[in-house]
């Protein structure tokens, strides 16, 4: 696992404080987007997705003051998770609606565990998308768009953005290999 | 804890974000709309599930009122105009497809903010990866393999359905498949093509396939899209069905991308056999054929998929293994082989007409397997008789009648066309003798045993394995033919010298013991039957593992001879073992399983047990017609069984209802000569009897019995119990001399073949002496009732009822003497 130093714990320590409100912040954009698209996927309503994630961040920013994260006790991210089920399961008896969902301690091969392992994935993907627009220019990530996701010819890539076809399959080439270095990176200090 | 990202059990290499293309997969999902859409005319959407293609979501269509899901494609798709044609031309043929296993497609458009979507029906059920992902029981692991081929061969009909009407799927996968109440529904039908793009190689390169490709046919592999036809769809459903089978892939799919793709070209399969023995040769040989590498070799069509699933399912032989005929008719002769396995309808009066003709099978396959494994010589005699066979295909050419016109044309030119192979001319006798012998025919099987031993003599020595096997199989057509005194003794021949020469536990010895014990069993030798069949059981079932076909015939035979010593209860008690085993081999629905439950309800019949016997006959009459097929001759044979517990339950009418709606179809399906017919005419004349229907159990006791001497000479048991039923039922309707005459006639015939101490015996003899009484011929009566009350004390005990009516009869003929005493008729 990740050394204690790496950004992610730091993150987490800076939180602990209470004071860092700058950490606060980059807590929710990182890990908001998360927790609704798991209750997306759990078929909440957008409204009840919206209530739960304001929940478990209150619930996190109660707790993260003192909070000591000990890698040695487990993943931050099965730590999320369990909070995060435990608010959709309150959510959805508040609302009285029949809801999905199973309690927290769902073996880790649920449904809920691979849709959990999903928004992770693009949560780390997301998080690394910000390196990668700051580090290539526009072309580079039109063309990597354009051709590794949409799928579109590389040739026609190539006439919409007025350059060589190499250039658009380059491109390519260096983001994703760039997005795997930053991912890997990202788990290693997720602890 | 686990201390890495879990990869969802998703197929792919160790980290997600190290392989492009379950990254960009990602990449993709991140891309698509987190808000719920707006689509005009449906409202309350919900999201149902993400994944690499697009969203799904569960609405209510405002219009109708009815629920649909909606599937929101990935952006990009529809980039262009022709790409935007291309979609709604794709879309359109998807919704022209209608059938049960085809999730429908209602409506197709553009979101405003630009994603296409597709409306479809809204199945509420469970993708079919997660009932291939649970772990086949050990228990009733064939019955799972049968349940999930049934969802596999309707999702092949819809597949068929959807492939009639020029529509390909591409992306056949488990997670494709939603299965609720009413079964399997395909979802995505021509979907792979919509989000496919042009440039396929880049496609599967870039993620398309991440999750479909360890399903993809080798030419996807290649990367060819356009090029697809229906016969990938037919490689993917192979794999399906591979995964039914055994609970795994053919082949190493969850290694790096490149490695999956080049064993999906190249690598062949391991046979489903050797991961699973539940697995028999005809599903494995459907599920290799599907995944042929080269589309030529496979089905042509999931049409012909399906009727092989639908054809395996009900027992009946598979195309893809038709292309030899000579192996239709193996599957045929095994069938008549179950027949006369089972052929308890005759237990009216006789309980033992279990396990017969097991025993020559065991010799057919032997000669098979011999043939198969074997150089030229036995290929040869082989390729001869598949020649012989292909013309005419047996499975269209109506009865075996037919089969056995052919079967004699080929035994009339083994000669001639062997003149200088006699190894291969002996092959093809035993061929021949062997199949001969499945189909009941043993009069002519036992000529071909006896060239075919002859031959094998000549050329490889009486010692041979080969001569041994023709001289036992020579033995087993005495035993049908009922020559048991000749088929002890060449039996006996045969089963020593193979101890001698193999050992014990060598199968040629088993099977020569086997013939042996049971034509010492037909002689009423049981001193020495039952402890040989006690141990060729316990050495087959040493040598094959408990639940082996050999070891389920060996048990069987033991508890034919036990019930044929008077020992009811031990054979209850084996073949209630013999249950148990296979209902935990196999499972409740498994035809033998079944069969098992007739021959249990024989047993307890015969005891007494009236309630035990019921209860296994109507769980065999509710199971029977869907895992035999409602024609199948032993469900014929269970209803027929059935219809006699009534009748002996004196319940005579709905005796009589059974057993005429039966015999209706009996004769319609198996024609009015088969000997379970005639078990069923056999059983109906007594029921008409009871009800004192005089002139329709005479009529049909008079057609049982002239159907059985002729379908089986007046030797074998059941003809002479049939004789006995006849001749006893024409003493009680006053036409004695006629009834007296087939008795006299017939009781000497009996002794000779069932022995003097046979209990059958005693009970002919008790008849006659009914007839003599009748006929007031006193002194003959009285010796037929002396000896029958003596046989029948010594068999079947003084307690038995049998024994008891006999002394009863002799207290008559007593009782009569003193009459005729007292009337001067007769003096002291």
């Amino acid at each position: 696992m990740g050394l204690s130093t790496a950004t992610h714990t730091t993150l987490l320590a800076r939180l602990a404080d209470g004071q860092d409100h700058a950490a606060w912040a980059e807590f929710v954009s990182r890990y908001g987007e998360l927790i609704r698209g798991f209750c997306l996927r759990r078929g909440l309503q957008p409204a009840d997705c919206e209530d739960v994630q304001q929940d478990v961040l209150m619930s996190l920013s109660k707790s993260m003051p003192g909070f000591r994260y000990d890698p040695s006790k487990g993943l931050f991210r099965s730590y999320l998770k369990t909070v995060v089920v435990h608010a959709i399961s309150k959510k959805s008896r508040q609302t009285d609606r029949p809801g999905p969902l199973p309690d927290s301690e769902s073996s880790p091969d649920a449904p809920d565990e691979q849709q959990w392992e999903q928004e992770w994935r693009q949560y780390h993907f997301r998080l690394a998308m910000r390196t990668i627009d700051a580090e290539f220019n526009a072309t580079d990530r039109r063309a990597f768009t354009l051709y590794a996701l949409d799928g579109s010819p590389c040739e026609e890539v190539a006439r919409e953005l007025g350059v060589s076809p190499e250039v658009v399959y380059q491109a390519k080439s260096r983001i994703v290999r760039r997005l795997s270095q930053l991912i890997d990176t990202q788990v290693r200090e997720e602890g | 804890m686990k201390s890495e990202p879990n990869n969802s059990g998703q197929p792919g290499a160790a980290s997600w974000y190290e392989d492009e293309d379950a990254l960009l997969g990602v990449a993709r999902t991140v891309r698509l709309p987190r808000r719920t859409p707006n689509i005009s005319g449906y409202d309350s959407l919900k999201e149902l599930s993400r994944g690499g293609q697009g969203v799904v979501y569960e609405a209510v269509q405002r219009s109708t009122r009815q629920r649909v899901a909606i599937k929101v494609l990935l952006a990009g798709a529809l980039a262009t105009p022709a790409q935007q044609r291309r979609f709604e031309r794709e879309a359109e043929l998807a919704a022209s497809l209608r059938h049960p296993a085809i999730v429908r497609i209602f409506d197709s458009g553009v979101t405003t903010d630009g994603f296409a979507y597709l409306v479809m029906e809204f199945v509420d059920g469970h993708p079919l990866d997660e009932l291939l992902r649970e772990l086949l029981p050990d228990e009733g692991r064939q019955a799972a393999i049968k349940r999930r081929v049934e969802v596999l061969a309707r999702v092949c009909q819809g597949v068929a359905h959807a492939h009639q009407r020029g529509v390909i799927h591409r992306d056949l996968k488990p997670g494709n498949v939603l299965l609720d109440a009413n079964g399997p529904h395909v979802v995505d039908f021509g979907l792979a093509k919509l989000t496919g793009g042009q440039e396929s190689i880049e496609v599967s390169r870039t993620g398309q396939f991440l999750g479909s490709l360890p399903w993809s046919s080798p030419e996807q592999a290649e990367g060819a899209i356009d090029g697809l036809d229906v016969r990938s769809d037919v490689y993917s459903l192979g794999v399906m069905l591979y995964q039914a089978a055994t609970g795994t892939f053919p082949y190493e799919v969850r290694k790096s991308i490149a490695t999956t793709l080049e064993n999906i070209k190249t690598a062949q399969p391991v046979p489903p056999r050797q991961l699973s023995r539940a697995v028999d040769e005809d599903l494995q040989t459907v599920i290799l054929k599907c995944l042929a590498k080269e589309p030529a070799r496979r089905y042509q069509s999931a049409t012909e998929l399906a009727d092989d699933l639908l054809a395996w399912l009900a027992g009946e032989p598979v195309r893809a293994r038709r292309d030899s005929a000579w192996y239709t008719l193996r599957r045929r002769a095994k069938r008549y082989r179950r027949v006369a396995w089972v052929a308890g309808a005759f237990a009216v009066v006789l309980a033992g007409a279990l396990g017969w003709s097991v025993y020559a099978f065991g010799m057919v396959s032997k000669a098979r397997d011999m043939a198969s494994e074997e150089a030229a010589n036995a290929k040869r005699a082989e390729s001869f008789l598949e020649h012989m066979l292909q013309a005419p295909d047996p499975k269209n050419q109506g009865r075996d009648v037919r089969v056995a016109d052919i079967l004699d044309t080929a035994a009339g030119s083994v000669e001639e066309q062997f003149k200088d192979h006699p190894l291969s001319a002996a092959n093809a006798h035993s061929l021949l003798a062997g199949t001969y012998s499945a189909l009941g025919l043993y009069d002519k099987a036992l000529p071909e045993y006896e060239a075919a031993e002859k031959q094998f003599i000549a050329t490889l020595g009486a010692d041979s394995d080969e001569a041994l096997g023709a001289k036992s199989g020579r033995a087993a057509c005495y035993y049908e033919l009922g020559q048991v005194d000749k088929s002890v003794q060449v039996a006996r021949e045969a089963a020593d010298r193979a101890r001698a020469l193999f050992g014990e536990m060598h199968q040629r010895t088993l099977d020569c013991e086997s013939v042996l014990s049971v034509s010492l069993d037909a002689a009423g030798n049981m001193k020495e039957a039952l402890p040989l069949k006690e141990s060729i059981a316990q050495r087959t079932e040493k040598l094959k593992g408990p639940a082996h076909d050999d070891t389920v015939n060996a048990l069987n035979n033991l508890a034919v001879a036990q019930i044929h010593a008077n020992q009811a209860d031990k054979a209850r008690a084996t073949l209630n073992h013999l249950l148990d085993m296979m209902v935990k081999a196999h499972g409740e629905e498994y035809p033998d399983c079944i069969r098992m439950m007739l021959n249990l309800a024989t047993v307890e019949k015969n005891q007494g047990d009236y309630a035990a016997a019921e209860k296994h006959l109507t769980r065999f009459a509710a199971l029977a017609p869907k895992v035999l097929g409602p024609d199948n001759p032993d469900t014929f044979v269970g209803l027929s069984n059935y219809g006699d517990l009534l009748l002996k339950q004196e319940r005579y009418d709905e005796a009589k209802k059974v057993l005429e709606a039966t015999l209706e179809d009996q004769r319609r399906v198996l024609g009015p000569g088969h000997r379970t017919t005639l078990g069923t005419l056999n059983n109906l004349a007594m029921a008409c009897d009871d009800l004192d229907q005089r002139e329709l159990a005479e009529k049909y006791h008079r057609e049982a019995y002239a159907g059985i001497i002729k379908a089986m000479g007046p030797d074998n048991v059941q003809s002479l119990i049939s004789t006995a039923n006849l001749a006893d039922a024409l003493v009680r309707y006053g036409e004695v001399d006629e009834g007296e005459q087939l008795l006299a006639e017939m009781v000497p015939r009996a002794r000779k073949k069932l022995g003097d101490d046979h209990w059958l015996c005693g009970v002919f003899a008790g008849n006659l002496a009914r007839a003599h009484l009748a006929a007031h011929r006193l002194d003959d009566a009285l010796a037929a009732g002396e000896y029958a009350v003596d046989v029948l004390n010594k068999t079947l005990g003084p307690a038995n009822d049998r024994t008891q009516s006999a002394v009863q009869r002799l207290g008559q003929i007593h009782e009569a003497m003193e009459a005729e005493i007292r009337s001067g008729a007769r003096r002291l």
